[in-house]
């Protein structure tokens, strides 16, 4: 923990004009970080903790600081990208705190703010693919996600055995189905996605 | 009558064409044809939320106005993701009328009429309910194995999927039971007299307070389903734990050991197949076996089958009509009819190598 | 013309804070009728209480208003001080300055406004108070103890022996409660059914104690010094003036695999029982719905091997009245049924227990005789892991409470387990350890320092089995939020304290307050801890809140001493004359009660009563209702109720509301 302010930290009431973290996540999930009492729960039911740097209750704890630095490490986090949304921590948590919802927000932070972890550079990549897919079709086309995805990563070879044993069992479609309503789902992306 | 429209959802158009196959010849073997709602779109799936929030809301509530303007009661939402979706953006709606206002103006439609949103364990309820003169005879079968009940505090008055798997809702679905008091004995010719592992996963239980399935840690309601179709459910670890989901592609090393964890439990306890009712589970458990195999160091040859292939075979459709072709882990189950030759053992269950 | 006098308290800042206390006392000064008017600090302590006695003498005040606290917290005082200073107490009222006015409302003027209106409006009503005498009533003094656990055995034995005697009443078949369960006990480690059977001895054969076991309270009447009690003695099926206790018909019985509530489900008992050697009484009952003989007709081995021919089975319940001074709850607590935490699997996994097997396990009485097996298998438990609040601190599944014992009990089982079990691996999941309390905070670290116990930071998410043992899915929040996977024999999960059950429906039966989670209210967190807030019932133990032995031997006393307080004053208790009063008027009407009897139905004291009126020669002229001070609570239903306007409440009369309203 370096560069820990004095005890200005506990957000939720900020004493500052700034924002702090746990502010700025209540305000956009309604998840109010301070009920979180550090009972580890989370981390010990989560499938993905043994992989994460950051693992969910280590996660919130940072969280709780009205640190900047904190939270920039909480957004360069591989964690944000490895949770899974599985919701098992929520099913569990004692104190009923969406850290999947959380997790979510600090995924769409990170994004904005272009501080996504390097190691998570294949699962942005997928989803990038998935959501260009989507905007094209209002559909996933597989084949169009996986040459997106492929495309990204430079993974070129990576499956390619599994691909022509889909296509033999008719698993792939060539040419991708899509909405008709296009202006629809054009105008979802561009309201939505900034 | 109430109208009951179907969300196949992307994959049961692609990789997961086999569920989409098996779950329409369940239908059209029961009487109850499915009338797909007209140019849906995806519903964004795990992508949408990690992207945006709105966008992960926007397009679920895109499908829900297509089933209202089809004029649609109820939605069958056989992809356990896409239910997830759907049931998710339903509740979000709800509780936020400003939102839905925002949403409804952006996508150009009534959000307001209600839609029933059905996942495939409680449209198959309706099909397989038990008959009137004795509908606890699932749970008389075996009293032993009922799981510790009661472990989801009420929330608020919205039914439970244990509620909704009762038989008496009034879905307009009651036609096979009002001719037929045991509906269960009259379709299940071919009983599935094998050890079985349901798997639930994650869409179908959480998040605990939307869903409220019936358990949240130790949920029953697809092995009540098996048990009707003749199966013997297994008592086993990883009902509801997680299979990877979205790393499908990005990340092949955690579905090898999580997928890995699921399918060894399973095996440990004399699980014949794995039932599951999610086009990512299965992806993940039956084309990513060469992965497990090797993350586990052990050939795991246990396969992996929808919930409407199970129930279909049981209900004597071809095996080819199910898409059981198209696995990768071979299937070879065979059935005998209930009121055939005297018992005959089934064959063993020739256990390949994936090709 | 009155004469009133008003004083203002400024509760050191709590009114004062946002009530400008001076202006009160200054406004207030010009209502007709005041002729005083003062604020001051504390109103409520000596000088205070000087200040206002003082001025009823030099005044000659008839009236005293006072703003202040709630009447709750010191109309006893205020009156008081008016009564020392000649003033009939009842001319004395109190207007809540505080609860009413300061707390709730921002500092403002129109705070202040409100404050001078509620002061308005008394003063208006104590220019029509009538000085009231208190009613004298008698009292019974017999204590009703409910509950013989510790509490209630250290509660009897108090009472009994200040000189009074104590009906107890137990709903088991033996008094001992939850501590004759116990192994040992924190943090001295005594044996505690050494230490408690004495205690369970002294009040079987204590000349003024009558023990029910096997007994309800089946309703409760009246008021302090004069309730009516009902207890159900169930049938036991057993003469118990002829039972010697010798046990014979236990040994006979053929239905033997009766889980034994005593040991938890871990052991079994027969149909007929003694639930353990050291019961008190030593008589067994007949569990009517395991019993062979009431589910077929057939058997009756007992009665035929029974030596002294006590056996009963067409016995039927009793119904004991008895006339109660005072009665102590003490009616215990439970432990959480764990199907609130399906994750932890417990009634799937034989081996995953709540702490209070685990004393049954533990014990050298219980049916293992001491040693750590698991239910199982039987094999001794090579590895143990501890979950501490399990249940507790949850909100979502659990409790939201801490309950208190179970940071010391785990740290009691852990150690017990080591000391058992040399070789074995003790691991406790905690979250915070609570252990504030004499030479408490010491026995965790013996546990953790001497007997090696590995203490780990975090919670348990799930437990499930593999290759016949469970793996707990835990994670160690000091190393670095870590997860951590512990394979167990046996997994105690330290369930939270919860209300027993039946606690909501005898609160109910007492009209005793109870909180959201059922336990029983005291009538101050601080300084009324054993008073509930119905005069007479007092509070002990846990079935007021999860409590360790030693605290709930402390509140026993405690309430033990305020029954004996009050059965040491005079033979009579004193009442508010709060009541209501039937006219009486004048011959030829006498009264203008029409007879109706409308607030007979009404009342739910049973407090209205019929009255014939005769002339000298002793013809009937009218029967009327007349109000029986001693039952009347004035809770003024009747009032409300009464066509004629006959009835009124003495001290809140209809004159008296109105006044207040008009001066609004």
């Amino acid at each position: 923990m370096k560069g820990v302010s004095p005890i200005s930290f506990m957000a939720e009431h900020p004493t500052h004009s700034v924002e702090t973290p746990a502010q700025k996540i209540f305000d956009h999930t309604g998840e109010s970080l301070s009920r979180c009492y550090q009972c580890g729960k989370c981390t010990a039911g989560c499938p993905m903790s043994e992989e994460m740097d950051i693992t969910p209750s280590r996660m919130m704890r940072m969280l709780q600081y009205d640190d900047p630095a904190m939270e920039e490490e909480a957004l360069r986090s591989y964690s944000v990208w490895l949770c899974l949304t599985c919701g098992t921590c929520l099913a569990r948590c004692p104190q009923e705190i969406d850290i999947p919802g959380v997790m979510d927000f600090l995924r769409t932070e990170s994004l904005r703010k272009g501080m996504m972890n390097p190691s998570a550079k294949n699962i942005v990549s997928f989803q990038k693919s998935f959501i260009d897919s989507l905007r094209l079709t209002g559909m996933l086309y597989e084949v169009g996600l996986v040459a997106g995805y492929k495309a990204r990563t430079w993974k070129l070879f990576q499956d390619m055995s599994l691909v022509p044993w889909l296509f033999l069992k008719g698993k792939l479609n060539l040419l991708p189905h899509r909405v008709k309503d296009r202006k629809t789902v054009k105008k979802i992306f561009r309201e939505t996605v900034k | 009558m109430s109208r009951t429209g179907y969300y196949p959802g992307c994959s049961l158009k692609g990789t997961a064409r086999e569920y989409e196959e098996s779950l329409l010849a369940v239908a059209e073997k029961a009487g109850r044809p499915l009338a797909e709602i007209a140019d849906w779109n995806c519903c964004g799936a795990t992508a949408a939320h990690g992207t945006s929030h709105e966008l992960a809301i926007a397009l679920p509530a895109r499908v829900l106005a297509q089933a209202i303007t089809g004029g649609m009661e109820e939605l069958l939402v056989p992809c356990s993701g896409c239910y997830n979706r759907l049931m998710v953006t339903r509740h979000e709606l709800s509780r936020d009328p400003a939102l839905r206002d925002k949403i409804s103006k952006m996508i150009g439609a009534d959000l307001k009429t209600p839609v029933r949103i059905l996942n495939v364990l409680e449209w198959l309820e309706t099909i397989l309910a038990p008959g009137t003169e004795d509908p606890d005879h699932v749970a008389d079968q075996d009293p032993g194995q009922d799981p510790p009940r009661g472990d989801i505090p009420v929330r608020d008055d919205v039914p439970t999927q244990g509620d909704a798997l009762k038989p008496d809702h009034d879905s307009g679905h009651s036609d096979a039971g009002d001719h037929d008091p045991d509906p269960v004995r009259e379709l299940i010719t071919h009983p599935f007299n094998h050890k079985v592992a349901c798997y639930y996963g994650c869409f179908l239980t959480r998040p605990v307070d939307v869903l409220k399935p019936d358990s949240a840690e130790y949920p029953m309601a697809m092995d009540q389903l098996m048990e009707r179709a003749g199966a013997t459910p297994v008592d086993w670890e990883f009902k509801v734990e997680c299979c990877g989901a979205a790393f499908a592609v990005s990340r092949t090393t955690t579905i090898a050991r999580l997928s890995g964890l699921i399918l060894e439990n399973a095996v440990r306890r004399g699980a014949e197949a794995i039932i599951v009712a999610c086009p990512l589970c299965h992806a993940n458990m039956d084309l990513r076996r060469d992965a497990i195999q090797k993350e586990r160091n052990r050939e795991i040859d246990l396969p992996v089958l929808y919930l409407p292939q199970a129930i279909g075979l049981a209900m004597g459709i071809e095996p080819r009509q199910l898409g059981l072709h198209r696995h990768r882990v071979p299937v070879t189950f065979s059935l005998n009819p209930r009121n055939g030759a005297p018992d005959q053992k089934p064959e063993p269950r020739t256990a390949k190598q994936p090709a | 013309m009155s004469r009133i006098g008003i004083f203002i308290c400024h509760c050191g800042e709590n009114i004062s804070g946002t009530v400008d206390c001076g202006r009160v006392a200054g406004e207030c000064g010009n209502i007709p009728g005041v002729t005083h008017s003062v604020d001051y600090k504390y109103m409520c302590s000596d000088p205070g209480q000087t200040i206002i006695k003082e001025a009823i003498r030099e005044n000659r005040l008839d009236g005293v208003v006072i703003g202040s606290c709630s009447p709750r917290m010191h109309e006893k005082t205020f009156r008081k001080a008016c009564a020392d200073a000649g003033l009939n107490p009842f001319l004395c009222e109190m207007a809540n300055l505080r609860e009413h006015c300061s707390w709730v409302h921002e500092k403002s003027d129109a705070t202040t406004d409100k404050a001078i209106s509620l002061i308005r409006i008394l003063v208006e009503k104590v220019k029509r108070n009538q000085p009231l005498q208190p009613i004298r009533v008698p009292m019974t003094k017999r204590a009703l103890v409910i509950g013989g656990g510790i509490a209630g055995i250290q509660a009897s034995l108090d009472i009994a022996n200040a000189g009074h005697p104590v009906i107890l009443v137990e709903r088991e078949p033996s008094i001992g409660g939850h501590m004759a369960q116990l192994s040992e006990t924190f943090p001295t480690l005594d044996c505690s059914q050494c230490i408690l059977t004495p205690r369970m001895v002294e009040v079987a054969q204590h000349p003024n104690i009558t023990l029910y076991t096997y007994s309800e309270l089946e309703s409760l009447e009246g008021f302090v010094g004069n309730f009516k009690a009902r207890i159900r003695k169930k049938a036991r099926g057993i003469d118990e003036s002829l039972c010697t206790g010798c046990g014979l018909c236990t040994t006979k019985c053929p239905t033997k695999k009766i889980p034994s509530e005593f040991n938890t489900g871990l052991g079994q008992r027969p149909g007929i029982f003694v639930p353990f050697p050291q019961a008190v009484p030593n008589i067994p009952v007949i569990d009517q719905e395991n019993c062979r003989y009431h589910l077929k007709g057939k058997c009756g081995l007992c009665a035929k091997i029974c030596p002294t021919g006590a056996i009963r089975f067409d016995q039927e319940d009793e119904i004991i009245e008895a006339e109660i001074g005072a009665v102590v709850v003490a009616t215990g607590f439970d432990v959480l049924k764990t199907d609130f935490f399906p994750e932890y699997g417990y009634g799937r996994y034989p081996d995953v227990i709540t702490g209070l097997q685990f004393e049954r396990l533990a014990s050298a009485s219980g049916p293992t005789m001491g040693e750590i097996r698991r239910p199982s298998d039987g094999k001794i438990a090579e590895s143990v892991v501890f979950v501490a609040c399990a249940g507790s601190r949850d909100a979502a599944k659990g409790k939201p409470y801490c309950s208190k014992i179970c940071c010391m009990y785990t740290a009691k089982h852990a150690m017990l387990y080591k000391h058992k079990v040399h070789h074995g691996q003790a691991h406790v999941f905690y979250m915070d350890i609570r252990a504030g309390g004499k030479m408490y905070d010491e026995f965790v670290r013996r546990a953790i320092e001497e007997d090696h116990v590995n203490y780990l930071r975090g919670r348990v998410s799930k437990i499930y089995e593999e290759d016949g043992q469970l793996v707990v899915k835990g994670a160690d929040t000091l190393l670095d939020h870590r997860p951590v996977e512990i394979k167990a024999d046996l997994v105690v999960l330290a369930t939270a304290g919860v209300a027993n059950n039946g606690a909501e429906e005898l609160a109910q039966k007492l009209h005793v307050s109870y909180d959201a989670y059922n336990f029983f209210a005291e009538a101050h967190p601080k300084l009324m801890p054993v008073e509930t807030n119905t005069a007479g019932i007092f509070l002990a133990g846990a079935c007021q809140s999860p409590k360790d032995i030693p605290e709930s031997v402390s509140q026993a006393s405690g309430a033990a001493g305020k029954v004996s307080a009050l059965f040491g004053q005079r033979k009579e208790l004193e009442r508010d004359p709060m009541v209501a009063v039937v006219n009486r008027t004048a011959p030829p009407l006498f009264s203008t009660c029409m007879g109706c009897f409308l607030c007979e139905s009404a009342c739910p004291y049973h407090a209205i009563e019929k009255e014939e009126i005769r002339g000298r020669n002793g013809d009937l002229i009218k029967t009327v209702a007349k109000v029986n001070e001693g039952l009347c609570q004035g809770c003024g239903t009747c009032v409300a109720l009464c066509k004629s306007k006959s009835i009124d409440l003495m001290g809140y009369s209809n004159q008296q509301m109105y006044a207040e309203i008009k001066a609004l």
